[in-house]
C-alpha cells in the first residue's frame, strides 16, 4: 500500500521536476516560445485573414509582385498574398504534424506495449512485421497509399503515420521491456491486477518519457515528410496553401524570384527547428542521469 | 581543429567538383563537339520501338529516311536515301529509286531489302503500326528499287515516311540478335560510340561512311539532366551547349546571358480539357459549353505561361493545315456560362473533379486557375493531382470526370484523328461519336489537293468546336537555349534537332 502511495507522489513531482529542469534550458524555452507563437498565429488566422479573399482568390494581373504595403511579402505566381498563404500554411502543417504524430504514437504505442509486455513469440511476430514496415521506403509507401486511396490531406497523414508507427512501437517496446521486470509490476501481478490494467496504469505512464521526446521530434520530422510529399505533387490539393506545395510552385521561378522559395522554406525550417530545440530540451529534462 | 580541417577539405572538394566539366576536347583531339542536354534518358534508340520524345531527338542523329521531310514535319519533300520517286495515277503505288552508295554504321551496303525489312517492321511493331495502316504491302524488285503499295490514297504519305519512325535500319543488325534498342545501326551522319546504357551519358561520333556532306560538328555528347533549373545552370557554366524544352521562367535568364542564345517557336503541343461523357453532367453539351464560357483563356496564358505562347481555338496552331481563324479564341462570358448551366438543368452548379498530371507544371497551373474561374459559376472543382503513370492509366480506363491533357502532333491528320474520331486514341471515352465527323476525317486523309484538304480540316475543327468534346486551351512556345557559338539551330518540332546541319564557331 505504502509503496503505491509513494509511487503516486513521485509521479506528480516528477512532472514538476521535469518542468523545472526544462525551464532552466534556454534553448528549449526559445523553441517552445517560437512554436507557441506560430501555433497561436495559425489558430487565430481566421480572425484577421479572409480565407476566400486573400488565400484562395487569384488575381492573374498582379502575380509575382514584390513586397508592398498591401502585400507585405509580395504575391505568388497566381497573384495571391504570400503572407496570408504562409500563415494559413502553418495551420495545415501543424495539424498534419500533430494529428499524424498522435495517431502514430497511439497505434505504435499500443503495438509496442503489447509486444514488450507479452514477449516471446507474439513479440517476435509483431516486431518482425514492424521491421517489414520499417524496411519500406516511406516515399514509395506514400505513393502506393495515395494511388490506392486517392490524393488528399487525410491520405497524406495516413501514409506518413504508417511509416512512423514502427518507430514508436520500437521505442515503447524497449522501455516496456526494461519496466516489466521491475518490482512494482511484480507486486501488481501478485495482488491479481489484470494485464490491461497493468499495461495502462503502470507500464505506459512509466514508459512515456522517451516517447514524449520522440513524439516532439517526430512532429517536426512529419512536417518535413508531408512537405516533401506535397513538394513531389502527392497529396495536398490546390488551393490549400501547404508549405511544401508552395515550395514546389516557387521552384520554377527560383532563379528569377528566389523569395517564392525562401519564405515557405524558412517557415518549415523555423517550425521544425523550434520543435527540435524543445524535443532536445525535453530529452535532457527527462533523463534521470542528468538530474 | 579537426573540424576546421574537415571543413576546409570539404570546401576544396566542392571547388574541385565545380571546376570539372566544361572541357570540350575529348575524344578526337580537336574535333568539334557539342554537349546536348536531355531531360530524361531515351528509352530506346530503335525508331520502331520508341515511345518518348527524347528517344526521337537522339535517333534523328543516327538514321536516314527514304525522303527528307524535316523529320515528318514538312510537306516539302527532299531526296534522302531515295534519289527519285514516282506515284501512280491512282495514288496507290509509290516507286522509289535508292542510292547505291549508302553504308550502314557496321559497314554493310544498304539495299532495298533493308528498306522492305524496315517498313514491314514498322507495320507490325505495336508503337508504330498505327502510322502504317494505309500501307498494304512493300517490295524490292531489285537492290535499288523499293515499291510501296497503299490500300487507299494517303495525302501525307511522303511527309510521314520522312519521319524518324521510318528510319532505315540494318536488317542484319536486328536479326543477328544484338539488342537493337541499345545497339542501333543506321546510315545517319553520326553513330553510337561505345555502348548505350539507359540513364547514363553517351556519345555519338561522326560516321566516316556517311554518304552526304560531312557535318561541321563531329561529336555529340548527351547528358541526362532531369531538372530544367540544373540544365540552365550547366548551360550558363558552359558544361552543356544545347538544352531543349526550357520553360517560360528560363527565358530571362538565358536572354540575359551574353554567351547564350534563345530560340522560340510556336509548338504543336495542345493543352486541352477532356470530359468523361459516359454520364452527367459532362454528357450534356450545354455543360461543356458553360465550362468553355467560364474559362478566361487569357488568364490561363498569363498565369500558366507568363503570357508566352498562344491561345488555342482548336487543336491546330497557326502553322498547321486546317487552322481556322473564324473559330473564336476566348469566349469568356460568365452570363452566358450561367445561362448554359441553367439550360442544362444545373442552375445551382455542381461539384466535380479535375484530374491533372502533377509532373506537368503548366497543367498544374492551368488546373488551379480553372478551379478559381469555374467557382464563379458555382462549379466546385476538386483538383486531383496524380503522378504521370496513374494519371495516364486513369485516362485509358476513363476513370475521371474532367481531365487536363496534352497532345503533340505537327501532322493535322493525326491531331484530329486522335482527338475527334470516334475511335481516336485520345477520345478516351469514345462516347463522342459523330458519323459525319468520322467520315470527314477519313475523307480528308485521302484527298490529294491541298486546298480542298485545308478546307475540310477547317470544317472538322469547326464541328469539333461546335460539339465541344474537348476544350482547347493553349499552345505553349517551344523554347530552346544554346551556346551562342552554335549557328544553324532552327525549331521545326520539339523532337527534331538535326545537329549535322549546325556549325560551331570556336
Amino acid at each position: 500500500m505504502g509503496r503505491k502511495n509513494q509511487d503516486g507522489v513521485k509521479k506528480r513531482s516528477q512532472a514538476q521536476e521535469v518542468w523545472m529542469r526544462l525551464r532552466k534550458n534556454r534553448q528549449a524555452m526559445l523553441g517552445l516560445a517560437v512554436f507557441l507563437v506560430i501555433a497561436a498565429a495559425a489558430l487565430t488566422a481566421p480572425l484577421y485573414i479572409n480565407y476566400e479573399e486573400q488565400v484562395v482568390r487569384q488575381d492573374i494581373s498582379s502575380r509575382l509582385l514584390p513586397p508592398s504595403g498591401e502585400h507585405p511579402l509580395g504575391t505568388d505566381s497566381l497573384g495571391r498574398d504570400m503572407l496570408a498563404r504562409l500563415i494559413y500554411g502553418a495551420r495545415i502543417s501543424i495539424t498534419i504534424g500533430l494529428v499524424t504524430a498522435i495517431s502514430a504514437l497511439t497505434i505504435g504505442g499500443l503495438i509496442g506495449a503489447v509486444a514488450g509486455f507479452y514477449g516471446g513469440r507474439l513479440d517476435n511476430i509483431i516486431m518482425r512485421i514492424m521491421d517489414i514496415f520499417l524496411s519500406m521506403p516511406s516515399i514509395l509507401l506514400a505513393i502506393a497509399v495515395i494511388a490506392a486511396l486517392g490524393s488528399g490531406i487525410v491520405n497524406i497523414m495516413i501514409s506518413v503515420a504508417i511509416s512512423y508507427i514502427p518507430i514508436y512501437a520500437r521505442v515503447i517496446r524497449s522501455s516496456v521491456l526494461s519496466i516489466r521486470s521491475r518490482e512494482y509490476i511484480e507486486s501488481a501481478r501478485a495482488i491479481g491486477t489484470g494485464d490491461l490494467r497493468i499495461i495502462c496504469k503502470h507500464i505506459i505512464p512509466n514508459a512515456i518519457g522517451p516517447v514524449i521526446v520522440q513524439a516532439t521530434l517526430g512532429v517536426g520530422e512529419i512536417i518535413i515528410s508531408a512537405a516533401g510529399l506535397s513538394f513531389l505533387g502527392l497529396g495536398i490539393e490546390p488551393p490549400l496553401p501547404e508549405w511544401g506545395k508552395m515550395l514546389s510552385e516557387g521552384e520554377e521561378v527560383i532563379r528569377t524570384m528566389p523569395s517564392q522559395v525562401v519564405y515557405p522554406g524558412l517557415c518549415i525550417m523555423i517550425t521544425v527547428l523550434s520543435l527540435n530545440l524543445l524535443g532536445d530540451g525535453l530529452r535532457d529534462a527527462l533523463d534521470p542521469r542528468l538530474k | 581543429m579537426k573540424k576546421i580541417v574537415a571543413l576546409a577539405l570539404a570546401l576544396a572538394l566542392v571547388t574541385l567538383a565545380g571546376c570539372g566539366g566544361g572541357g570540350k576536347t575529348s575524344g578526337d583531339g580537336d574535333a568539334k563537339a557539342v554537349t546536348f542536354s536531355l531531360l530524361s534518358a531515351p528509352a530506346s534508340l530503335d525508331p520502331a520501338t520508341t515511345v518518348d520524345g527524347h528517344s526521337l531527338m537522339v535517333e534523328t542523329q543516327l538514321f536516314n529516311m527514304l525522303v527528307d521531310s524535316d523529320g515528318g514535319n514538312s510537306a516539302e519533300i527532299r531526296p534522302d536515301i531515295a534519289t527519285d520517286w514516282t506515284v501512280s495515277d491512282d495514288g496507290l503505288t509509290y516507286t522509289f529509286q535508292l542510292r547505291d552508295d549508302v553504308y550502314f554504321h557496321n559497314g554493310k551496303l544498304l539495299t532495298a531489302g533493308d528498306v522492305v525489312y524496315t517498313f514491314e517492321r514498322v507495320m507490325v511493331e505495336p508503337y508504330t503500326s498505327y502510322l502504317a495502316v494505309m500501307i498494304d504491302s512493300v517490295e524490292a524488285p531489285d537492290d535499288t528499287t523499293f515499291v510501296a503499295h497503299l490500300s487507299y490514297p494517303f495525302a501525307d504519305f511522303l511527309t510521314m515516311i520522312g519521319g524518324i519512325y521510318f528510319g532505315i535500319c540494318c536488317e542484319e543488325a536486328i536479326t543477328s540478335g544484338d539488342d537493337f534498342m541499345y545497339h542501333p545501326v543506321g546510315t545517319g551522319p553520326y553513330k553510337l560510340d561505345g555502348d548505350y546504357v539507359p540513364g547514363q551519358s553517351f556519345r555519338f561520333v561522326y560516321n566516316e561512311d556517311y554518304y552526304g556532306e560531312a557535318p561541321d560538328i563531329r561529336q555529340i555528347d548527351f547528358r541526362i539532366q532531369p531538372n530544367t533549373n540544373t540544365a540552365v545552370i550547366s548551360l550558363q557554366n558552359g558544361e552543356v551547349d544545347f538544352v531543349p524544352a526550357l520553360t517560360v521562367n528560363d527565358i530571362s535568364t538565358v536572354e540575359g546571358d551574353g554567351n547564350l542564345a534563345l530560340y522560340q517557336a510556336p509548338s504543336y503541343t495542345i493543352h486541352y480539357v477532356c470530359f468523361n461523357k459516359t454520364g452527367e453532367p459532362f454528357s450534356i453539351q450545354a455543360v461543356r459549353e458553360a465550362v468553355n464560357y467560364a474559362i478566361n483563356k487569357q488568364d490561363l496564358l498569363d498565369g500558366a505561361l507568363n503570357g508566352v505562347g498562344a491561345i488555342a481555338n482548336a487543336p491546330l496552331n497557326s502553322l498547321q493545315m486546317g487552322y481556322n481563324e473564324e473559330i473564336p479564341f476566348n469566349e469568356y462570358d460568365l452570363e452566358k456560362a450561367k445561362a448554359k448551366l441553367a439550360e442544362a438543368g444545373y442552375p445551382d452548379g455542381f461539384s466535380c473533379r479535375l484530374m491533372v498530371n502533377s509532373n506537368n507544371a503548366v497543367s498544374m497551373k492551368i488546373a488551379q486557375i480553372m478551379q478559381n474561374e469555374l467557382a464563379q459559376i458555382n462549379v466546385n472543382v476538386e483538383v486531383e493531382q496524380l503522378e504521370k503513370a496513374t494519371w495516364s492509366d486513369n485516362l485509358d480506363n476513363v476513370n475521371f470526370e474532367m481531365a487536363l491533357g496534352t497532345l503533340n502532333w505537327a501532322d493535322t491528320n493525326n491531331m484530329v484523328t486522335y482527338l475527334y474520331h470516334s475511335q481516336g486514341t485520345f477520345n478516351w471515352d469514345h462516347v463522342y461519336s459523330n458519323p459525319e465527323m468520322d467520315s470527314m476525317i477519313e475523307e480528308a486523309s485521302r484527298i490529294l489537293d491541298a486546298e480542298e484538304r485545308t478546307e475540310l480540316y477547317q470544317n472538322i475543327v469547326a464541328l469539333g468546336h461546335e460539339e465541344l468534346p474537348i476544350i482547347c486551351l493553349l499552345f505553349p512556345n517551344e523554347i530552346v537555349g544554346a551556346n551562342k557559338n552554335i549557328s544553324g539551330i532552327e525549331i521545326v518540332d520539339n523532337c527534331y534537332f538535326p545537329v549535322w546541319k549546325w556549325t560551331l564557331n570556336q
